[in-house]
Formats: C-alpha cells, sequence, structure tokens
C-alpha cells in the first residue's frame, strides 16, 4: 500500500469540511434547508482515521521512504514506540490532532439534539472552519506522506529516547483532546452570535468542562512525565511549552465559570462569548509558539519560520472573523440584575478577571524574550521560573482565597449576609493559622501562603457538603464542583510542601560507602549493566535505609547510553512512600569507580498529581452528570 | 464590561504580539559574541609545548575552532576545515576535553586543518571564552577581538551567510 | 520574600566531606549557592537551570558559583560573571534594569486595572 492514499483521503477530509462549511453558510442566508450536515462528520472522521493507520503502516512497516518516518523512527525500536512515534514529531501530531478534532465534532454532534437542524449545521460550520483550516495546513505544508527519494540506506535516525516512555507518549493525546474539545464551545459561541440561542450557556458549560477535564489530566501527565524522566525532580519548569498548555488550561477554567452565571442569571453573557473565543485563540497561539521554533524549548516541533508564519496568519484569521462576529452580534446582559459584592456574581467575577490576568502574565512572559530581542538589538534574556513563580503565586493566593468563600455564595437573587460572610472569613483564617503552627511547627511566609489557600478551600467544600447533607435528596448536586475544588486544594498543597520541605545533597561515592539525608541512609552496594534493543545502561545500585523505622529498599538509577541517536540519558529511581519520595539521580561516573549522584527527598509531590485526578474525576462526574439530567 | 472594551483589548493584544511574531520570524539575529576579548592563557599545544594568547598575535583574520574526538559533528564539519586550510585560512584548534593521545591520532587519521592546537583538557580557556560545547567557532580579528560566535556545524552555507559579512566589513 | 520562594532544598547538614560533592560552612552559603543554581540555566540545554543539569557544561558552571561563593563573591557579582561568559540567557530571573521594566511593571498594571475594574462595578 503506498502512504499516498493517506495523502488521498486528507484531501478528500479537507474538500468534504470546505463543502460542509459552505453549505452550512449558504443555508443559513438563504435560508434554505440542507440535509444534516453530521453525516458528513462520521465521513470526515473515517477518512482522518484511515490516514491515520496508513501513517501507522508506515511506521510499523519500518517504510522509511516516507520522510516523516525517517526521521522520527528506527527498526530498533520496540513496536509499541513505532506507534507512538506517528505523534512525536511536528506533522504527524498535527495529524492526530485533526482526528481528535473530528471526533469531538462526532460526539458533539450524536449527544446534542436540536428543534432546527439549520442550527446544529451552524455550530457544526463553525468547527469545520477550524478543522480544515488546519487540514490545509497539513496538506499544503506539513504533510507526514511526502517521500524521501532515494530512499536512504541508513536505518533511519531514533525517536529521541526522552520520547521512548510510555507516560509520554500518552501524554499528547490526552493533551490533545483537551485542546480539540475547546472547539465545541468556540463553535457554540460563535453559533449564538449568528442567534443559535438554544441552551448554548449550558451547552458551553458542559463541553468545556469535559475539554478542561482532559486537559488537567493532560497537563499532569506532562508534569509527572517530566518529574521522573528528566532526572532531577522538578515537576514544572514554566518552559514555553507548559506554559502554552496552561493558558488555555486557565482560559477554559474561566470560560465554565463564566457559563455557570450566564446560564443561571444570564448576565456575563459577552464574557462567555469572548472567553470561548480567547480559549481557542490560546490554543492557536500555543501552537504556534511551540511549532514555529520562535523560542527554544526541550520540546520544540518544527523549527521551521515559513510554516510558523502560516499558521501565525491561519490564527489571525480566525482571530478575526471570530471578533467581527462578535462585535456584529446581539449579545448582551440581561440589565435588570444587579448584585451585592457578597454574591457569587461577584466572587465569580473576581474568579474570572484573575484567572484571565493569570493567563495573560504568563503569556506575556512567555513571549518577552521575543520583544526584548527585538528591541534591544538582537539582544536575548530568559524569562524563567524565578520571574514566573514571582507574578504568578500572589494572583493565585488570592483565587484560591476567593474560591473557597466563592463556593458558599449564593446568587444576589436569595439574600446573602455579610454577617455570616465575615464570620466565616474569621473562622478560616484561624483555622489556617493553627494548622500551620500544630503540623509544621513554624509559621513562614510561604508557609502560612499555602495554608491559607489550602485551608480556604477546603473549608469551602467541607461546608458547601455539610450543606449537601443538610439538604438532603440533592447529594450529588455538587459533586462534581466539590471534587474539583478539593482537587485543586490537594494540588497546592502538594505544591507548597514539596516547594519548602524537600531537602537534597549532592555526593561522591564509591562502592561501600554511605551517607545521610533527612532521616535515611544510602549506601552504594553494586554497579551493575544492562542491555537492550537500542540502548544500554550503567546502573548504580543504592541501599538505603530509612532510620526512623529500620525499613530498607533498594533504589537503582541509571545512565542509559542510545547508540542511534548517541544521547545520553539519565533514568532516576524514585521510591514512592506515604509521605514522601525518596529520589536519586546519577550525574556522572568517574574513572576512579566513583559516581557522582544527586539524592533528595520530596514530601507529598504525589499530591500535585493526585489533585489533578480529582479535577479531572470532578470534571467528567459533572459533565456525565448534567447530560443525564438535562 | 463593555463589549466594545472586550472586543478591542483582547484584539489589540492579539494583534500586537502577532506583529512582533512576524518581525521576529524575518529578522536576521546578528549574534554579537558576548566574550569579545581573548583571556589570557598558559596552556600547551597537542605537543606537550608551551602555549598563551600570545598565538593569536597575527595580522589576518583567525578562526578559534572547539573541537574533540568524542564530538560527532566535529566530524561533519572537518572537511569544510580543510578547504579553509587549503585557501591559508589562520585555523586555531581548541581541543576542548579531550584525550592527548586520541586527539593526537584523530588529526593524523582525518588530516590536521589547524595552525596551531591548544590542549583544554579541563575546559578552563572554554570556560573563559563560554564555550559550552563543541563544535563552536570563532572568528578572531586582526586587532585580537572576538567578532563572531557560531555555535554548530561550520559549512559553506553558514560560512557564506554568517563569517563573510563579518570578514569583508 | 525572594529568598522564600526560590528556597527549593535544604541541604541535610551532617555528612563527611569528601562524600559531600559542594561543602560549605555557613548556611548562608549553602542558600547562596540553591539560588544561584536554581536561577542560572544551563546554556547548552534549554529550559534546565544549572542545578537540574548533568551536562558538562552546567556541572563547570556549578564548580565556578561554589569556587565564587568561598570566595566571598555576591550573588549579582556570580551572575555577572556568568552572564559575561554565557549570555545573558543564561540568567533564569531577568535583571531588572530599564529595559526590563516592562516585563515587572505588566503584572502590577494589569492588577491595578482589574481591581479598579471590580471597584467600579460595585457601585451598581
Amino acid at each position: 500500500m503506498t502512504p499516498e492514499i493517506g495523502n488521498i483521503f486528507l484531501i478528500f477530509a479537507f474538500s468534504i469540511s470546505v463543502l460542509s462549511f459552505l453549505s452550512a453558510t449558504y443555508s443559513y442566508y438563504a435560508d434554505a434547508q440542507i440535509y444534516d450536515l453530521s453525516k458528513n462528520i462520521y465521513l470526515i472522521f473515517f477518512l482522518l482515521l484511515a490516514s491515520f493507520f496508513v501513517l501507522e503502516f508506515s511506521f510499523l512497516t519500518d517504510d522509511f521512504s516516507v520522510l516523516y518516518v525517517a526521521n522520527n523512527s528506527n527498526p530498533n525500536l520496540p513496536a509499541y514506540y513505532k506507534f507512538s512515534a506517528l505523534w512525536g514529531g511536528h506533522e504527524g501530531s498535527l495529524l492526530l490532532f485533526v482526528l481528535i478534532i473530528s471526533i469531538w465534532m462526532m460526539v458533539f454532534s450524536l449527544m446534542s439534539s436540536y428543534s432546527k437542524i439549520e442550527d446544529k449545521n451552524l455550530v457544526l460550520s463553525f468547527c469545520h472552519l477550524v478543522l480544515f483550516s488546519l487540514l490545509g495546513f497539513i496538506i499544503f505544508s506539513s504533510n507526514p506522506f511526502e517521500r524521501l527519494i532515494p530512499i536512504p540506506s541508513m536505518s533511519g535516525t531514533d525517536l529521541n529516547p526522552l520520547l521512548q516512555d510510555f507516560a509520554f507518549t500518552i501524554h499528547p493525546p490526552i493533551l490533545y483532546f483537551g485542546y480539540a474539545g475547546l472547539i465545541i464551545p468556540f463553535s457554540l459561541a460563535l453559533a449564538r452570535c449568528f442567534n443559535v440561542k438554544e441552551g448554548w450557556t449550558m451547552h458551553i458549560r458542559n463541553w468545556t468542562v469535559l475539554s478542561w477535564s482532559f486537559l488537567t489530566l493532560g497537563i499532569a501527565l506532562g508534569s509527572w512525565w517530566a518529574y521522573y524522566e528528566l532526572g532531577w525532580g522538578g515537576w514544572w519548569f514554566w518552559d514555553p511549552v507548559e506554559n502554552s498548555s496552561l493558558v488555555p488550561w486557565l482560559l477554559a477554567t474561566a470560560l465554565f465559570h463564566s457559563a455557570i452565571v450566564s446560564s443561571s442569571r444570564k448576565i456575563f453573557n459577552n464574557w462567555t462569548i469572548l472567553l470561548s473565543i480567547l480559549s481557542v485563540i490560546g490554543c492557536f497561539i500555543g501552537m504556534f509558539l511551540v511549532r514555529s521554533g520562535i523560542l527554544t524549548s526541550v520540546h520544540s516541533f518544527a523549527l521551521d519560520p515559513e510554516r510558523g508564519l502560516i499558521l501565525l496568519l491561519i490564527t489571525l484569521a480566525i482571530t478575526l472573523y471570530s471578533f467581527f462576529v462578535f462585535f456584529k452580534s446581539d449579545v448582551s446582559d440581561n440589565s435588570s440584575i444587579s448584585y451585592s459584592i457578597v454574591s457569587k456574581e461577584y466572587f465569580l467575577l473576581i474568579n474570572n478577571l484573575f484567572l484571565v490576568i493569570l493567563a495573560v502574565i504568563i503569556l506575556f512572559g512567555t513571549i518577552y524574550p521575543i520583544f526584548y530581542e527585538i528591541f534591544s538589538g538582537g539582544r536575548t534574556i530568559s524569562v524563567g521560573a524565578p520571574y514566573f513563580n514571582l507574578v504568578t503565586v500572589p494572583i493565585a493566593f488570592f483565587l484560591a482565597f476567593f474560591q473557597g468563600y466563592g463556593v458558599l455564595t449564593k446568587w444576589s437573587s436569595s439574600p446573602n449576609s455579610i454577617k455570616t460572610f465575615s464570620i466565616t472569613l474569621i473562622f478560616i483564617i484561624f483555622v489556617s493559622l493553627a494548622f500551620s503552627y500544630l503540623v509544621f511547627n513554624y509559621l513562614s511566609l510561604f508557609n502560612v501562603i499555602g495554608i491559607v489557600m489550602v485551608s480556604s478551600i477546603v473549608g469551602g467544600v467541607l461546608i458547601s457538603a455539610l450543606r449537601m447533607f443538610a439538604n438532603k435528596g440533592i447529594l450529588f448536586n455538587n459533586l462534581g464542583m466539590n471534587l474539583a475544588h478539593l482537587g485543586i486544594a490537594v494540588t497546592i498543597f502538594g505544591i507548597g510542601v514539596v516547594s519548602s520541605h524537600s531537602s537534597s545533597k549532592e555526593v561522591i561515592l564509591e562502592i561501600g560507602e554511605s551517607t545521610t539525608l533527612s532521616n535515611y541512609e544510602f549506601t552504594l552496594t553494586a554497579e551493575d549493566f544492562k542491555e537492550e534493543s537500542n540502548f544500554y545502561s550503567q546502573i548504580a545500585i543504592f541501599q538505603v535505609e530509612n532510620l526512623s523505622n529500620g525499613d530498607s529498599f533498594d533504589l537503582k538509577p541509571e545512565k542509559a547510553f542510545y547508540p542511534a541517536s548517541r544521547s545520553i540519558m539519565t533514568e532516576s529511581a524514585i521510591a514512592i512512600t506515604p509521605k514522601e519520595d525518596v529520589y536519586i539521580s546519577l550525574s556522572e561516573r568517574l574513572d576512579s569507580g566513583e559516581w557522582i549522584a544527586k539524592i533528595q527527598t520530596k514530601p507529598f509531590v504525589r499530591f500535585i498529581w493526585l489533585g489533578s485526578i480529582l479535577m479531572c474525576l470532578g470534571g467528567i462526574f459533572s459533565f456525565s452528570r448534567r447530560l443525564i439530567f438535562r | 464590561m463593555k463589549k466594545i472594551y472586550l472586543i478591542a483589548l483582547p484584539l489589540a493584544f492579539v494583534g500586537l504580539i502577532s506583529a512582533f511574531f512576524i518581525w521576529n520570524l524575518n529578522y536576521e539575529t546578528r549574534d554579537t559574541p558576548i566574550v569579545s576579548d581573548i583571556p589570557d592563557f598558559k596552556l600547551t599545544d597537542l605537543n606537550g609545548r608551551k602555549i598563551d594568547q600570545s598565538v593569536f598575535e597575527a595580522d589576518e583574520y583567525k578562526l578559534i575552532n572547539v573541537w574533540a574526538t568524542w564530538c560527532i559533528n566535529c566530524k561533519l564539519e572537518h572537511g569544510f576545515l580543510m578547504s579553509l586550510k587549503n585557501e591559508n585560512f589562520n585555523i586555531i584548534g581548541l581541543n576542548y576535553k579531550d584525550n592527548l593521545e586520541k586527539a593526537n591520532k584523530w588529526l593524523v587519521q582525518f588530516g590536521n586543518p589547524y595552525k596551531k592546537n591548544i590542549f583544554d583538557q579541563k575546559g578552563e580557556l572554554g570556560f573563559e571564552l563560554g564555550v559550552a560545547g563543541a563544535p563552536e567557532t570563532y572568528l578572531v580579528n586582526k586587532q585580537n577581538k572576538i567578532l563572531y560566535k557560531h555555535v554548530g556545524i561550520i559549512n559553506e552555507d553558514v560560512w557564506i551567510q554568517k563569517f563573510i559579512p563579518f570578514i569583508n566589513e | 520574600m525572594n529568598k522564600l520562594l526560590f528556597l527549593l532544598y535544604f541541604v541535610s547538614s551532617f555528612s563527611f566531606a569528601e562524600i559531600n560533592l559542594y561543602s560549605f560552612k555557613s548556611e548562608s552559603q549553602k542558600e547562596l549557592f540553591e539560588e544561584l543554581t536554581y536561577e542560572i540555566g544551563c546554556p547548552l540545554c534549554a529550559g534546565s537551570n544549572v542545578s537540574g543539569s548533568s551536562a558538562p557544561i552546567a556541572l563547570d558552571i556549578k564548580e565556578f558559583i561554589y569556587k565564587e561563593i568561598v570566595n566571598g563573591k555576591t550573588k549579582s557579582e556570580i551572575k555577572d560573571q556568568v552572564a559575561g561568559k554565557f549570555g545573558d540567557e543564561v540568567l533564569f530571573a531577568p535583571p531588572r534594569n530599564l529595559s526590563t521594566l516592562l516585563l515587572y511593571f505588566f503584572p502590577l498594571v494589569l492588577v491595578f486595572f482589574s481591581l479598579f475594574f471590580l471597584i467600579k462595578v460595585r457601585n451598581k
């Protein structure tokens, strides 16, 4: 089977998408009834799936006549990694991305019902707009089926060894499900601008929550992967690619909260539309930053300015179009509503504002080096963790603080008492300080910040849950929300503790020597050697003894060498205990036989990702519940 | 918030950053080197003879080429370096964190494009120059100022696009 | 505030001197080392700081930082020296000077703007 078939499928899908968009537009303006466009979507999905499988076939059969396969695979790769290598590079990952967009369109089409077919068609037409833009980009300037002639005699370059890891293989697809899903609220918002009003706020809320769940999980997977794979215990680097995923996440969070207000109170409608548009634009800008080579990063894809320019132009076109549509629309708020400052509306307004500000600041910091380069005549600077930590922590603090109370406020249609509010506030502050003092034995500024954030959220969740039980029967009403909010508290707890209570040490040890860190004793007992299909590694064996309870275990960090790409990877060894992670990574082995290693303890680091799982579960629960009880 | 602000502000922001991106995509940076003066040093060459910064005193343009036998890409640029040598260009090698015996063998086996070679086993001179790895090539002018630093393989295209503009000034 | 924010690791205090790769006489020197290795990046590996990189150049820079701290140099002196050789890009905390004023100012402007807006809405 020639790979060209894959390209033909792409072209068919592209054509059908363009035609669908045109016919939906025509149908709207000519007020004519066209058939249900959702049938087109099944066809597009199958075409893209087929194209995907054609490319996979090339990978799995080591067809190095396909340029993309030659650049991203190697005959010695285990089959699973050949499969996942498809999305290890620019062209293939874009193919996966459009496939996922088509899946979302299909699911949305199947699960939503509109009284008028034209309305549904219109919503889907905006999905097509994004879909065919990206498909066009793939077919004409980032085609994975491009051939390499003459076929190289060498056995293909290797997949970057960093990427030969299970978590890293599922991280992009899950993340893409998150990004792609934001197309749905985007389309719903634009359709609303064309007067498709049927349940628009509720739909936006539900579909955003589902996308958000995937995005949360995807980001958490990336963080977890970086922690155990990159070798030194960090879990977030404020790297441009990471920031590119965080910005849409923040905007999506603001979006579904705004949609909740729009749904219940018919205000913040403009916010909801704007955020729907901005979330997708945020995704596109992120895509541009990562793929244009304009910012170098560990994760960057293709470094081709021309492609970057095209992607940027697509982004601009979609931006201008959406804003124009929004401008011309009649979207407005119910002007009879007013709300006090202790109402849910006000708290959610604060929430929206701060989340958006956080997103803008992070985006700005990420692209600042580009501005600086232009205005300083070519000099470059880095904007890294110190800056981002400095500017995001205070805002995040207030977000968490208000989240706790926000959950307890009521809509302004029922009275909110300032008295109850103040009492709860004082109570929570008191509990925070007491907790901090008792558990950690001292109050440092960093601890207090963290504890207040966590207690506020947990307090809010608990009181909210208590109220739920008091009003028996509505047990599952806000379960999703509370679970997700609790998840944030858990994550913040993990971040706070690991940032201030980790310990680390760099040592040189020869076999037989010991060293101590925290309440553990580490002894280098032996060395080993291992050989696999595409790498070999040196292993240092440590025996670790927990001095407080006498437990003992082995840790075996490695240094792996990959001949095909000639790279050296550090495989750290991690022991997970309930209270902390014990982490060893190897620096180098000296000629004298001594090993230089870094040992660390990371208390409660797992809570960071545990919280994310809770958030994701909360979101999924909320989505499925609302869908069932529509 | 009034709808017009909700539209104008984000649009302006996106428009502005897009303008910067477009500018940047087309902008060819002229990398000015960070270290412009050759630091003083006392090391040996590959034959064990003493060598110091006076090796750079010559009324012509010179290159400092950072290389090592463990550096794969260095092999790829070797051919071009030889062609430069045939044009009588003064290339001074900085053998970086390498093994003396291996380095000498390498030059015998593949050819020696260098007029002189500095054996920087610990990377001390490299550190002072801001060397982060190999290969790297520095262009030094007649007054011993470093004009340009190139990180990565040097070949015909790189030479014409990046180095020649400095030499012709 | 900065010190607390940048304080990622405590270095444990007891062990044999030759086993500890970097040993310091005082706690403040240890802290300075942790801060600098956290804030200075490895020139080769985009995004990693020297604390978390095992690239040879990262280890060289770490050694350099260690020696300079032992020699009593201040944080800004060491940062200037490293940037003087490897460029400003290796400093992850962008320098606070006129050209980066916008960077540090921008978040403040946003926050003030939103506070102003929140107060204005309140008077409805």
